[in-house]
């Protein structure tokens, strides 16, 4: 069977006014049917500009895809006309976003944005017992139908935001930092919350975040993305166990708020690369204890770690 | 919301009262002498200047002749106009209709068209649609209105005789009914597209700023995330969020809108408010121009108070910040 979701070797170029920006590079996912993913990276590493393009919403004036390919359930979509992505969205991949306050239309009741998406997704169902079923799916009372968004708290907003997203049927969740914006009690519920509604409508997620303990709790399999790559990828257990790649180790270990000889706090040295720039190497060689010449060369197909878990990885220390 | 209202209301008094008394003053400093107005360049015998003067109460200082209006005022008495020979609030509200007879027209074009321009050329900012539409909005802006109108009288009533050049009924017909009406409709329409022409490109303009901001919003890509097509996106999505700064310039507008047509009244020699105006000017009749000044006040209270109510029905947040008892 095809996978829900596959990238391939993408690269996607965001250019205004004469500069340029890689926002992705060379990005290689797959999301199976049914299956967990993270998708972990620091701010501007692209996690937020694959997101969107999972359903082409990146911006069509200055956002072009240079290579590689997006599938959607085997079909590519990499050259989709709007009117074309437009039958995509939603069904078969919905998308909750990040702040749920500005994500929401403001002078819009909550029930009728949900509404919105059921009639457009499933118009045989009858709209308001449909939409009374998604509230109480993502456990709101069913009268925040008749809410504005500033009349919820933040974890409401972003239950009724699921809701929106539930209301198409979707096969595929993508859910960009859907926590990032709430207090840690309340990003809690709304984890517990989505991997419930993913085991009981069989959907697959592809969750985004920089936190790594959410992804690491939520999802069967996890990417770590740098500066525009997929760099390594595999069982969680295994990534985050037993990393390989020198990113991801650097990474954990300073999520882990480990202290180095001298009491500070581990930190991964230098700054993220200019994504202006498209170097043939590997964007983290700047930044690499392990750098070594032919990482200024090529960036290295993707191989088994070594001395690590079951993961995968491109890094030339792991050739 | 009510408990805003009435506060809203409460205030308008002391505003339009306020209003009055400045304009009376000024009025009375500004040089001229309605009583040589009146009375013309003619020979007069002795006394008789003197005589009207008293007889319009103009020998008073001016503080007694100011307290004399604001009694006269509290019993709903605007004073009589000197060169029309009639009470000034049956005057004034009567040109007022006629106005209102070009301006609710005039704006209630303008805001359908202005809005339809910005939805068509917002969603491609920068394309041919938009350019055209914004150069088409500054040129409108721009245009005297007054030259606009004795250029549309030259074209479409001198060039091609297709529609009357001046006043609101054919002097020479004396129509009733059914006929009345197409007359005076036939009359209206360049002064209504004078006016309209103006105020479209002011729409727009605002418009389309506020549904480009409106599409940078976030929400939107929520929208067009649940699959709805562009057209709902923009008709349910965008355009409620855009409204509020167009309602703004709207209500804003609509509340000078008595006085606001003056140059064009004064081109097509509409009766209007705007008309009377300039006469009474000339004619230095005082009471005239404060009645007129106190009608157009309370007009923009009222305008900028139903101005406050559409927001507050186009927006739930400030219903909310209103407080839901009040």
């Amino acid at each position: 069977m095809a996978p829900i979701l596959e990238f391939d070797a993408l690269r996607l170029a965001y250019r205004a006014r004469g500069t340029v920006a890689y926002a992705m590079n060379d990005v290689s996912l797959v999301v199976g049917e049914g299956e967990a993913v993270g998708l972990v990276g620091e701010s501007g590493s692209g996690k937020s500009t694959l997101a969107r393009a999972t359903l082409g919403l990146t911006p069509r004036r200055i956002a072009t895809i240079e290579s590689g390919r997006i599938l959607i359930g085997g079909t590519d979509v990499t050259r989709f006309s709007e009117d074309q992505w437009q039958a995509m969205r939603g069904n078969p991949v919905a998308m909750v976003f990040q702040d749920p306050l500005s994500y929401l239309n403001p002078v819009m009741r909550v029930g009728k944005q949900i509404a919105e998406s059921v009639r457009a997704h499933a118009p045989g169902l009858a709209v308001a017992t449909r939409v009374v079923e998604l509230l109480s799916l993502v456990k709101l009372p069913a009268a925040a139908a008749d809410a504005y968004p500033h009349e919820l708290s933040g974890g409401m907003r972003q239950r009724a935001l699921l809701a929106v997203a539930l209301g198409c049927e979707p096969k595929l969740l993508v859910a960009d930092e859907p926590t990032t914006a709430l207090d840690v009690t309340t990003q809690a519920e709304i984890l517990a919350l989505i991997r419930e509604l993913r085991e009981r409508l069989g959907m697959a997620l592809l969750l985004i975040s920089h936190d790594l303990g959410i992804v690491a709790s939520a999802c069967d399999r996890i990417y770590v993305m740098y500066a525009g790559h997929t760099v390594e990828w595999g069982a969680t257990a295994d990534v985050f166990q037993r990393p390989a790649h020198p990113y991801t180790v650097g990474l954990l270990k300073a999520a882990q708020a480990a202290r180095n000889s001298e009491g500070r706090f581990a930190t991964i040295s230098g700054d993220p690369p200019n994504l202006s720039e498209l170097s043939p190497g590997c964007p983290f060689t700047p930044r690499c204890p392990q750098a070594r010449a032919e990482c200024r060369e090529s960036m290295p197909a993707p191989s088994p770690a070594r001395n690590a878990g079951a993961q995968t990885l491109r890094c030339w220390a792991h050739r | 919301m009510r408990r805003y209202v009435l506060a809203r209301l409460a205030w308008a008094g002391p505003i339009v009262l306020a209003i009055v008394i400045v304009t009376f003053l000024i009025i009375h400093v500004v040089p001229g002498d309605p009583i040589q107005a009146l009375v013309g360049d003619f020979p007069t015998p002795p006394g008789y200047a003197e005589q009207v003067r008293k007889d319009f109460g103009l020998d008073q200082p001016l503080a007694t002749q100011l307290w004399l209006y604001l009694s006269n005022l509290a019993q709903g008495n605007l004073g009589f106009s000197f060169s029309n020979r009639q009470p000034v609030l049956g005057l004034v509200l009567d040109r007022a209709k006629y106005t209102l007879l070009l301006m609710i027209p005039a704006l209630t074009f303008a805001a359908i068209l202005g809005i339809t321009m910005a939805l068509a050329a917002a969603p491609r900012a920068g394309g041919l649609i938009d350019s055209g539409i914004t150069a088409l909005s500054v040129t409108g802006f721009s245009i005297p209105i007054f030259w606009l109108g004795q250029i549309l009288v030259i074209a479409f009533a001198i060039q091609l005789p297709w529609l009357p050049a001046q006043g609101m009924v054919s002097a020479r017909l004396s129509l009733e009914g059914w006929p009345w009406m197409r007359d005076v409709l036939w009359h209206m329409v360049l002064p209504v597209f004078s006016i309209t022409i103006f105020y479209v490109a002011m729409v727009a303009r605002v418009a389309r700023a506020s549904v480009l901001e409106a599409l940078s919003q976030d929400f939107v890509l929520t929208a067009r995330a649940k699959g709805l097509s562009q057209r709902t996106v923009l008709w349910q999505h965008v355009l409620p969020n855009a409204m509020i700064p167009v309602v703004t310039v709207i209500g804003y507008n609509f509340g000078h809108s008595l006085t606001g047509a003056i140059l064009v009244e004064t081109v097509f020699a509409w009766p209007g408010l705007g008309n009377l105006f300039i006469t009474s000017i000339g004619n230095r009749d005082y009471p005239v121009l404060v009645g007129i000044f106190l009608v157009s006040a309370i007009a923009v209270v009222i305008a900028n108070l139903i101005t406050d109510i559409l927001y507050a029905a186009l927006d739930p947040r400030v219903r909310s910040s209103y407080g839901k008892n009040a």
